[in-house]
């Protein structure tokens, strides 16, 4: 091998150099795959399992630790990996529960630690499974578009399988979701599966026999320094679209049904009796009064100067006649009730800031079109009606996939001051809708802080992707109406405002209609149609007294007793009446074993937290008492109630005392006896409340 | 020297290595001849037109470049489905778990940008040098084409990923084939195997980069080596020496 040319010896040498570079530079790669970065994490973590080892065994697995790549396949999720539990190895260790991040315990919630390989982790934290890397996996590098969720947020992922507005242990969801629905998103943005939502916002038909121009002029403005805590948002208006939109809406007719009937001026009423009425027709079980209330219904602090007298009687009087989809109750009041509660209402209840009544409009037809191009623009058909009137809602842009959107499409115009991210456009979007640029549309709610991060979570749980069928939790669809004449007095006294049936209704009651004539008896439900007493002294909202006839609560009576009828619960354990020895077994259970009475109230004495059991065995089935004894929670989750776990003869008991103890005397102010049909305007509801 | 020899000098050795390589020209001339590898290469070339601004051995640079993407691109086959969503998820699974995956990926993507570069650069020698001239005007077609398919090559590889610059990538090239008259669509339709840059897209253009465009670079490398031989040998810079260089008007 003797070199053939003289050049040769440089050559070779420069051959030799480049191989060496060449082979070093292919080292490189080998050696930066040995030293990934979560290796170190492993060491660390095994190191940690030997310092907390509590047994040989344990050292032993520690020692057995292999180092490796972990991960969760969920093939049926479109072959998801997710390697997180490559760094987050102490996830399902109890040992770890105080360990430093990556390592520490996962908090218990509803789905872990079951559910780890079913879900994987990213569908409910995002960021990149697949990931082996700490920046990647937690998706902060650029081309990664959905990084890790905020903890704070983190029940935002609940909403993408749970759909339903109502999540059992998300709070924080369920609220901005209830939130969402209550200041009325969906009647600008289009959201999948809210088609069908319906706003509470009055009708705009007729406004001007309701209110005064100045008035509105004033609410347009800016509607919550007229009523603190409206859902009315504050769009902004300038003084001239005001003028034009006030222009558009006093032009719009009432319609056939929304008449002030023949009196010019109605007569004064009682403004004393008026008082009384109010608070005994339990006025504030839905609206608020400065603040205090349910507050599911209007402020009425103010509602004097808002109002015109004429109109307010003749809503009084019927209001669905003047808003068809209010949630409002037909209260049956005769003309004079509806008269003294007018006065009441006029004369009390007045703002001396509202603006003064002023001149009456003169209509201008140039203005009229602005008016009716402002309200368009606004979309604020959205919300509101007006009959006879089809104007463009949803005006806003599609909510579908909100919470997936790449930060990079995302329009953050002069606010520099936000970090590149989606949960903080979002929340800067619903607190300054208007700050990003000039022009936009959205209205200022006035949100809180908390009500921010209940929206944000809620509008981050707004998915892309779908998840799979087996996942789903679909809210419930097919709603339970009422049927036939029940149906119809159901609907007149809008039950379903407060009670739930079917998976319908709103749930300020306590009490779900579902299994009600297994529950209390027939006569004692009809007595309490026609006059409801106080159940339950610690609740602020009661049954309202709706003054029905009494055919109709006899009618709904025999309804419910016939139909919302569960099977599974016994009817009555005791036809002969309850034996005396196992009464007075159960009376030494109730109060002594027990202690009942440390929240039951019976003949005056005792707690008030739960229900007034005198008279209990009048208004309860004894099957119900035996049935709601033996497990409280299975009539509804959240009921107080403790479950003691008594056993059948312990229960049998109870029931048995329950159901014998006596209804006090009429004299004692109770209504649980005596003839109901009484006329209108007795104060007698209105007793024992706090 | 003696070891060196007993292990050359045994029936074994010389069944594979006939000629040895001492240095007279018979010797070198056998060796080149009878070797399938060096045989395209000319027997004897002359000293000039190994000197580097003869040809800055682009060409030899191409083919080497070629050589590293057939290698590190039938190892990246074994770890690729041309499938959607997988196709995408398998390049993350080349960044994430596959040893050395993305050093594999980085040598296929960055030789493929050399290869094109050196094409080119090979191109420009020759056109500078005129060695286009007759009789070597059919090598330079030959060129020609070999630099479409490296172009067509690259252009088919870089649908493979499946990702947002892959997607619009192709959806732009394809819809510049459709603006083509009269075939152009029908062309397009072939070339997605539909009307989107869908599942079929990326089979076609799986098969294309992997299968009929590699077969159809080395049939044309072939020649285009063969035919530099045929034609005499490289065409250096003209016959120019540096000497001379002053000399031209």
């Amino acid at each position: 091998m003797e070199p053939p040319e003289p050049s040769s010896d440089r050559l070779w040498f420069w051959f030799a150099i480049s191989s060496l570079a060449c082979l070093a530079a292919l080292a490189v790669s080998p050696v930066k795959d040995y030293f990934q970065e979560y290796r170190g994490y492993q060491d660390r973590f095994r190191e940690l399992m030997f310092h907390r080892a509590g047994s040989l065994q344990e050292v032993r697995r520690a020692r057995a630790q292999a180092a490796g790549i972990r991960q969760i396949w969920i093939p049926d999720f479109g072959g998801r990996v997710d390697r997180c539990i490559t760094c987050h190895l102490g996830v399902e260790d109890p040992k770890m529960a105080d360990a430093q991040q990556p390592f520490r315990l996962h908090p218990r919630t509803p789905h872990t630690p079951a559910d780890f390989q079913r879900f994987g982790c990213v569908i409910c934290h995002g960021g990149q499974g697949r990931a082996t890397g700490r920046d990647e996996a937690h998706g902060l590098v650029p081309d990664w578009d959905a990084p890790v969720l905020p903890v704070r947020y983190t029940e935002a992922a609940c909403g993408r399988c749970h759909e339903a507005d109502a999540v059992p242990e998300a709070s924080l969801l369920s609220a901005g979701r209830a939130l969402m629905s209550r200041v009325g998103c969906y009647g600008c943005h289009k959201v999948a599966g809210h088609e069908d939502w319906r706003s509470e916002a009055p009708d705009l038909s007729g406004l001007g026999q309701k209110t005064s121009p100045a008035w509105l002029r004033a609410w347009l403005k800016s509607p919550r320094d007229l009523r603190p805590g409206t859902w009315m948002p504050d769009f902004r208006l300038t003084d001239d679209e005001i003028d034009v939109l006030v222009q558009f809406l006093w032009a719009q007719p009432p319609t056939a049904s929304q008449d002030l009937g023949p009196e010019e001026d109605p007569p004064r009423g009682d403004q004393g009796r008026g008082k009384v009425l109010f608070s005994e027709s339990r006025c504030i079980s839905c609206h608020t009064v400065e603040g205090r209330g349910n507050g599911s219904a209007p402020e009425l602090s103010g509602i004097g100067s808002k109002v015109n007298r004429r109109w307010l009687a003749a809503y009084l009087g019927n209001p669905h006649a003047f808003e068809p989809a209010t949630r409002m109750p037909r209260y049956r009041f005769s003309r004079r009730d509806v008269l003294d509660l007018t006065e009441y209402l006029m004369e009390e209840f007045t703002d001396p800031s509202a603006p003064a009544a002023g001149p009456p409009l003169r209509p201008a037809q140039r203005s009229f079109q602005d008016g009716e191009a402002t309200y368009k623009k606004y979309g604020c058909a959205g919300c509101h009606r007006i009959a006879g009137r089809s104007d463009p809602v949803q005006t806003g842009p599609d909510l579908t996939g909100i919470g997936e959107k790449p930060a990079s499409l995302l329009d953050f115009g002069r606010r520099d001051d936000l970090p590149r991210r989606l949960p903080e456009w979002l929340a800067a979007k619903v607190s300054q809708p208007r700050s990003f640029r000039d022009g936009l549309k959205m209205p200022d709610f006035g949100f809180t802080e908390a009500d921010v991060g209940a929206l944000v979570t809620a509008l981050l749980s707004l998915p892309r992707e779908e998840v799979p069928e087996r996942l789903r939790d679909p809210a419930p669809r097919p709603r339970y109406a009422p049927p036939g004449r029940f149906g119809v007095l159901v609907s007149e006294y809008r039950c379903l405002s407060c009670h739930q049936v079917g998976g319908a209704g709103e749930d300020i009651s306590t009490a779900p209609l579902e299994a009600e004539g297994s529950r209390v008896r027939r006569d004692w439900l009809k007595r309490y149609l026609l006059l409801p007493i106080t159940l339950r002294p610690v609740l602020a909202e009661r049954m309202i007294p709706l003054r029905m006839p009494e055919a109709e609560a006899a009618f709904m009576a025999d309804f419910m007793d016939n139909v919302y009828r569960d099977n599974g619960i016994p009817d009555e354990i005791f036809p002969a009446g309850p034996p005396a020895d196992q009464v007075e077994r159960g009376r030494k259970l109730f109060f002594e074993r027990y202690g009942c009475q440390a929240c039951h109230m019976v003949g005056g004495k005792g707690g008030y937290y739960g229900p007034l059991l005198d008279g209990a065995g009048e208004r309860l089935r004894s099957g119900w008492i035996f049935w709601w004894l033996r497990g409280p929670q299975r009539w509804r989750a959240d009921v107080r109630e403790p479950d003691y776990g008594l056993d059948e003869t312990d229960a049998r008991d109870l029931a048995a005392y329950v159901g014998s103890i006596p209804a006090p005397k009429p004299a004692a102010g109770r209504a649980a006896s005596g003839d109901p049909s009484r006329s209108a305007g007795s104060p007698r509801a209105g007793r024992g409340v706090p | 020297m003696d070891v060196l020899r007993a292990l050359t000098e045994n029936r074994l050795w010389r069944s594979v290595v006939r000629h040895g390589v001492r240095g007279t020209n018979r010797n070198r001339v056998m060796l080149v001849m009878e070797n399938i590898f060096l045989h395209l290469h000319s027997a004897k070339v002359r000293r000039r037109s190994l000197e580097i601004s003869s040809t800055y051995y682009l060409g030899g640079i191409s083919l080497t470049l070629f050589a590293i993407l057939t290698i590190t691109g039938l190892m990246l086959m074994l770890y690729y489905h041309p499938s959607v969503p997988q196709a995408y998820d398998d390049m993350k699974e080349l960044q994430f778990v596959v040893s050395n995956g993305v050093f594999l990926r980085n040598m296929h993507r960055w030789a493929a940008h050399a290869m094109v570069l050196a094409v080119f650069f090979h191109m420009l020698r020759v056109f500078y040098h005129k060695a286009y001239r007759p009789p070597r005007e059919f090598n330079w077609v030959v060129g020609v084409v070999l630099l479409l398919l490296t172009l067509l090559l690259s252009y088919t590889g870089y649908l493979l990923p499946w990702d947002q610059l892959a997607f619009w990538g192709v959806s732009v090239g394809t819809n510049m084939v459709k603006a083509m008259p009269v075939l152009g669509p029908a062309f397009r339709f072939l070339l997605l195997g539909g009307n989107i840059v869908g599942e079929n897209a990326l089979l076609r253009f799986y098969v294309l980069h992997c299968v009929f465009l590699p077969l159809a670079l080395v049939l044309g490398v072939a020649v285009h080596l063969w035919r530099v031989r045929k034609d005499g040998g490289i065409a250096g810079s003209s016959g120019l020496r540096r000497a001379d260089a002053g000399k031209i008007p």
